[in-house]
């Protein structure tokens, strides 16, 4: 791991205001923020790790535990909702077991608010690994998570 | 290379393109583009091409507004105009290719609009299309027209030249008074009028000093930013150089929401451009003038889209606002002067700059001057963005250029983010103009019209953007933060069944705690869409409250 942050940390020195987009990288390489790497982005900005906990735990973005295999992003932002999204957030939380925030058992999905993504024609919409569908309908999810798992 | 060697160059090219013997396909690539299926539709393009042997120029495009005829394809053939053609699918690819390159058939049937004076073969022309028909694209003039990923195609259509000028013939005091005199006031929100806010950032004494363009376009609804963001990156990138020009600023950073990848894409690679021909970086044009400009990332926070928040943030800190005074131009940044303005307004400076404050100051209506950007979305025919003068009404708005979806009946419209004011039919006579909502107790916000049918219930409407707004509440103040789970308990009980006579009253007292005792504008109106709603839609909350029932047939437990 040390290898690992000392090539990330490298790149900023001398830079100011440098923290969120340090703690995206350390999220990009393990897949979450491990407690060890936060205590050395902490050392290296000299900051506390009171200061960078609360920096990680404030943003949506950032996440203190492994993540599941597949994230899937809802929109939870008002078009969605005037399009049907609570219908398909209903769907999803019972299709995976899990609500909002939460992780299948078995790491394979988790479910995650995002509010907005700014292409409101989509309406309702979801993200999983980067992919989006749009438009979507409660029927639809039972068979774009069925691909997902294959 | 001279800056007027650059622009001749890049003219040159364009002018060249223009005239080809062989045809161009243009395909929308904005997100919303790409969300509906515009990579496959580009790949079906080469492939078919490649297929039949035809020479033809691919080039890629930002959104034009249209986002409700995605994927949008526009081909240009030799001497023709350019005809746009809607909802392309990789299936429809082969068939559109033969009919209109191949043969001479422009399928009026697929297309869209032509981009001519008049309609051809039975194509109508874009100004005569219900969208285009009142608009006046002067920020938007680039987007859906250029490759957004070339800064020879912003030179050629007169990029860089306002500030070239201004730099060269122009102080910043000078500056400051065109936008000052153009009237051009902040697309936010709040509405400040941006040349008085540059001015207090100039006279604050000091060499440090920061200029911010807010990409942070929280709003549900609002993605004007990004469209630009995507479709003209540099047209931002100049307006900030003037804007920091005038104010004196060697520092900028584009604050970029996370949710908003492609546009960071294309704001770098622009800033690589622009920097690679001098236009960024030190003795920009030799002039003496230095303006390096960066970005920096949110990280998933709605509240950073407000200024102190947002200036937290760019720091590296949690996103939480403090008390002004101080205001950012006094000690802003690293408590250095900082100016910070939407991506919008900053876009909108080099047209000011270029065809002067007269022309601006023309346009408009008296007090509001200028063009705005109006996203529309929710149960509308025609969802997207367009560009048109202050002074049209919002029942012109909704109903003409958007329209209303097949199958619904308008019922309320969203103006401007999650804590504008909900309005009924009977309140869209108000013009686009900063007084006249004013006057009629609302807001324009950021421009978003989300519209919603009789299928909403307005009550858990109102309980779903408190959940909104409590989820963003940064948590500083007590107010806000206990405000708006308080508001959100008393609204899930009465979606519930359970509500009391006495809940209009105390969500009512809440809101008032809220609006004098929140420290930012987020508290300060985060009870908003609760007020809005008792204020106009009350029988729906007294239904719920006395009667046990949905009048939607939505709150599943009032439904037996």
């Amino acid at each position: 791991m040390r290898e690992q942050l000392d090539e990330i940390f490298t790149r900023y020195q001398e830079q100011k205001g440098v923290t969120i987009q340090i703690l995206k990288e350390i999220q990009e390489e393990f897949g979450y923020l491990p407690e060890e790497a936060l205590e050395e982005a902490a050392r290296f900005l000299g900051l506390s790790k009171n200061d960078i906990f609360g920096v990680a735990t404030f943003y949506e973005y950032f996440r203190l535990a492994p993540q599941a295999k597949h994230r899937v992003k809802l929109c939870l932002g008002t078009v969605c909702y005037v399009m049907g999204c609570d219908a398909v957030r209903e769907e999803l939380e019972g299709q995976l077991g899990i609500k909002i925030g939460e992780r299948t058992a078995d790491g394979e999905f988790c479910l995650e608010r995002l509010p907005c993504f700014g292409t409101c024609e989509a309406a309702p919409m979801i993200e999983i690994d980067g992919e989006s569908f749009k438009n979507l309908t409660p029927e639809q999810i039972r068979e774009i998570l069925a691909q997902r798992r294959s | 290379m001279t800056f007027e060697e650059m622009r001749t160059r890049a003219k040159a090219a364009w002018e060249a393109r223009q005239k080809q013997e062989i045809p161009t396909i243009i395909v929308g690539m904005g997100s919303c583009g790409i969300v509906a299926g515009a990579k496959k539709v580009l790949a079906a393009i080469h492939q078919e091409l490649q297929r039949r042997q035809i020479a033809a120029t691919v080039t890629q495009v930002g959104c034009i507004g249209l986002c409700y005829a995605e994927v949008l394809v526009d081909i240009a053939k030799p001497g023709r105009p350019r005809i746009s053609y809607g909802r392309v699918t990789p299936e429809i690819v082969p068939q559109l290719i033969e009919d209109y390159i191949i043969k001479d058939n422009p399928r009026p049937d697929l297309a869209l609009g032509v981009m001519a004076e008049s309609g051809i073969d039975g194509v109508p022309a874009y100004k005569d299309l219900a969208f285009f028909k009142s608009q006046l694209r002067a920020t938007l003039a680039n987007c859906g027209l250029i490759d957004p990923e070339s800064i020879d195609d912003y030179l050629a259509n007169d990029g860089y030249s306002a500030f070239a000028r201004s730099l060269k013939t122009m102080s910043p005091a000078e500056v400051i008074d065109t936008a000052k005199r153009s009237g051009l006031r902040g697309c936010g929100g709040a509405a400040f009028p941006a040349g008085l806010k540059w001015e207090f950032c100039q006279r604050s004494p000091g060499e440090e000093k920061y200029l911010l363009a807010n990409a942070d376009e929280g709003n549900p609804g609002t993605f004007k930013d990004r469209l630009i963001m995507e479709g003209d990156p540099h047209r931002l990138v100049e307006g900030m150089l003037i804007a920091a020009y005038a104010v004196g600023a060697p520092y900028g950073y584009i604050y970029v929401r996370d949710e908003y990848p492609l546009a960071r894409k294309r704001l770098e690679l622009a800033i690589e451009q622009a920097e690679s021909y001098g236009l960024l970086g030190d003795n920009i044009l030799d002039s003496g003038f230095s303006f390096h400009l960066g970005i920096k990332e949110g990280a998933g926070s709605y509240v950073c889209g407000e200024e102190m928040a947002l200036i937290a943030s760019v720091e590296g800190r949690r996103g939480m606002p403090r008390p002004r005074p101080p205001f950012p131009a006094q000690a802003g940044a690293w408590q250095k002067p900082t100016n910070v303005n939407n991506v919008e307004t900053l876009a909108n400076v080099p047209a000011i700059l270029s065809r002067g404050w007269e022309w601006y100051s023309g346009i408009g209506t008296e007090k509001s001057n200028g063009t705005r950007i109006i996203c529309f979305s929710g149960r509308v025919k025609r969802s997207g963005a367009i560009e048109v003068p202050f002074g049209l009404t919002l029942r012109e708005l909704i109903f003409d250029i958007a329209g209303i979806a097949e199958g619904s009946t308008f019922k309320a419209v969203q103006v401007g983010g999650p804590s504008a004011d909900l309005l009924p039919i009977d309140k869209l006579d108000v013009p686009l103009d900063f007084d006249a909502m004013t006057q009629a107790g609302t807001s324009m916000g950021s421009g978003g019209l989300v519209v919603i049918d009789e299928k909403t219930c307005m009550v858990d409407l109102a309980r779903f953007l408190l959940h909104f707004n409590r989820d963003e509440s940064c948590g500083k103040c007590v107010p806000c933060r206990m405000g708006t789970q308080r508001m959100v308990d008393l609204l899930e009980a009465i979606i519930q069944g359970q509500g009391k006579p006495e809940d209009i009253v105390r969500l009512e007292q809440l809101s008032e705690t809220m609006r004098v005792g929140s420290l930012c504008g987020h508290g300060q109106v985060a009870f908003n869409p609760v007020l809005s709603t008792i204020r106009h839609f009350r029988e729906e909350y007294e239904t719920h409250i006395r009667d046990k029932r949905c009048p939607a047939g939505v709150c599943k437990a009032l439904i037996s």
